[in-house]
């Protein structure tokens, strides 16, 4: 075509690695062409591939078959990525395994019940061909003890951990509850941790624990006749930065005793509690404190209510004030008593969430006061509430004008179901009227929308 | 007080950081253009940040600018780093604690680095990159790649080559061959 640019041209060499047929191209290089850059900024910009892309595009050219592969130091295996591989015969395989040389991590906790069995297999091959292999995220099977004898000391991280903290613990177990104890033992290197119950953590017979200085651990059900377990576990794993805990009880005593548990943490930085109260004469304010007052180091902090059906747990944020480096906040169908002034403890914060939280607009109502460092809102809401209710959860327009105040916000995020009651105009007016804010998310049904300045 | 809890972790820093970017400094890229940064933005840039503690900020500000040497540092190049450094200088902090390297790399790009980094010449993207690469911005590298990457998503061999004018150095044979070796990642269940 006439129109055709000629390609602007640039000098820029790639770094000669000594391959011959590097050596007789020409060093001058369209600018606008990827063969433009070295083989480490190829490598480093190839390193974001997923595993399909790579194979598949493996025959771009010489620079990007010897790039591609190099750049993959940790593969997460899927179920579609195992069906796949163990289709090959023989001597393939082990040409393809041996092509992720430099592989460090590989984590296959998102296998499904079908293919579970089929994990050792893989992992086994991937162990005799790479030789940087130095941790495995897997989870315990039955039989793990003798499928994976060789593996288990290079399991770091079992069960998946979240980012969202859900309802209800992991769909896939981290530990099955018929695998054997003795797998667990031999995971020394055992960093990270998700399980159901405290009692797959202790021998079935000794009562021994078999896991200690763990440093992330998720618990799915803490249970009244935990008590002597959680004392042991804590003892054991000092060491915790990040815990997950949900409970269910019946009695104050066992919140009493689990915060002075959860206290002897001092590594403590990030804290996840579900609780599901049997009763309405339980309070968790008492507990808060003695965990705030004990763990100095706690800087993130979610609390949700599990007995969510009439979102009815109270909760002063009083008790915040011990927490004194706390930045994050995260509240899941939690009433915050509004009479108050719910944030006057919260000076440090730069995120929170709000998620079903009932009478909004009462509850931000001083935070630009109190909240100066915010950065991040976000505030979950639906329509789809008990009638009487609903009013009280939606987001209006003396909601967002609380929320332009806040002098150091730049992200928000709204996400909802059912509709809106601001427009585009309002939001665009929190935006120019804010002093910092950045981008307004807003998820409205599954559909994402954005404002920015 | 020992546990004055305005004085711990030092987030009285987000308030320095705020008042150095309001200090100027001059940056001059390899087309001899010179465009004006604030202090905390510039030094998102290990390169730069390296410089202005080795001179010291006062002669940074007083005297000439800083050059940036490396051909892909073009004044478009230089003027959409600093667009992207003003952006980014004063977002939350990295907390290693908590941040996994890994769950990052999965991190989709924001809605701003998305419509930043989609420009529609293709050389000026390879100038961006080659430029955040030698002025040391591991974030900005990150966002060009992940572009990049989103890109070749899902596309054919020909189609990559097409796309980013990489010229295809392997003989028919050959790449008759890795296809072969490569078949299996196409079969279906």
């Amino acid at each position: 075509m006439a129109q055709q640019m000629t390609p602007k041209m640039a000098s820029l060499e790639t770094t000669d690695d000594g391959n011959e047929d590097n050596r007789q191209q020409p060093k001058i290089y369209a600018k606008n062409s990827m063969d433009r850059f070295g083989d480490d900024l190829y490598g480093l910009i190839l390193s974001y591939l997923s595993l399909e892309d790579r194979f598949r595009c493996e025959c771009v050219s010489k620079q990007f078959q010897r790039t591609v592969f190099e750049s993959v130091v940790d593969i997460t295996l899927s179920d579609t990525f195992i069906n796949k591989i163990l289709k090959i015969k023989g001597q393939l395989l082990t040409r393809i395994v041996i092509k992720f040389t430099n592989i460090k991590t590989i984590d296959c906790r998102i296998i499904s019940e079908k293919y579970k069995k089929r994990v050792p297999e893989v992992l086994q091959i991937f162990r005799d061909n790479c030789r940087h292999l130095r941790e495995i995220y897997c989870n315990l099977r039955e039989n793990s003890s003798q499928t994976m004898s060789s593996l288990l000391p290079l399991i770091t991280r079992i069960g998946n951990l979240c980012k969202e903290f859900w309802i209800s613990g992991p769909i896939i177990n981290g530990i099955d509850p018929n695998s054997e104890s003795q797998s667990l033992i031999h995971c020394h290197r055992l960093s990270h941790l998700n399980i159901n119950s405290l009692s797959h953590v202790f021998h079935n017979t000794s009562g021994q624990i078999l896991v200690n200085n763990l440093t992330i651990f998720e618990l799915s059900h803490y249970r009244d006749k935990d008590k002597e377990l959680l004392s042991a576990f804590v003892a054991h794993n000092q060491s915790l930065k990040s815990l997950t805990f949900r409970t269910s009880t019946k009695s104050q005593e066992t919140l009493n005793e689990m915060s002075v548990q959860l206290s002897r943490l001092p590594q403590l930085r990030d804290l996840r509690l579900g609780f599901e109260l049997y009763s309405n004469e339980l309070s968790v304010n008492e507990t808060l404190l003695t965990i705030g007052l004990n763990c100095k180091q706690l800087q993130r902090l979610t609390l949700m209510s599990l007995s969510c059906s009439d979102y009815s747990m109270q909760l002063t944020l009083d008790s915040l004030g011990s927490y004194r480096r706390l930045k994050r906040l995260q509240l899941q169908y939690i009433n915050i008593d509004i009479n108050a002034d719910p944030f006057k403890h919260c000076q440090r914060l730069t995120h929170l969430e709000l998620i079903l939280t009932p009478k909004i607009a009462k509850v931000l109502e001083n935070c630009h006061q109190n909240c100066s460092r915010l950065q991040y809102l976000y505030i979950y809401y639906t329509e789809d509430m008990i009638e009487s209710n609903r009013h009280t959860y939606q987001i209006d327009t003396e909601c967002l004008s609380h929320i332009s105040r806040l002098p150091a916000l730049q992200m928000l995020v709204f996400q909802c179901y059912g509709s809106t009651r601001f427009n585009d105009n309002d939001l665009n007016a929190v935006l120019s009227s804010s002093p910092k804010l950045k981008t307004i998310e807003i998820r409205l049904n599954n559909r994402k929308k954005l404002f920015s300045k | 007080m020992a546990d004055n809890a305005d004085h711990i972790d030092g987030d009285d820093n987000e308030d320095v950081r705020a008042q150095q970017n309001l200090i100027k400094i001059k940056l001059k890229s390899s087309e001899g253009g010179i465009y004006e940064c604030g202090l905390t933005a510039a030094k998102m840039s290990d390169l730069v940040k390296n410089m202005v503690e080795s001179l010291g900020t006062d002669a940074v500000v007083t005297t000439e600018p800083i050059i940036l040497g490396n051909e892909a540092v073009t004044d478009a190049a230089l003027k959409k780093i600093i667009e992207w450094v003003e952006f980014h200088w004063d977002d939350p902090p990295v907390d290693h604690d908590f941040e996994d390297e890994k769950d990052r790399r999965n991190e989709e790009l924001s809605h701003w680095d998305k419509q930043f980094i989609d420009v529609d010449d293709q050389a000026l993207l390879f100038d961006v990159i080659a430029a955040a690469n030698y002025m040391d911005i591991k974030g900005l590298v990150e966002v060009g790649a992940k572009h990049i990457c989103s890109k070749i998503r899902g596309k054919s061999c020909q189609e990559v080559r097409e796309m980013l004018k990489i010229t295809n150095d392997f003989t028919a044979e050959e790449e008759d061959a890795i296809h072969k070796e490569n078949a299996w990642i196409y079969a279906k269940d």
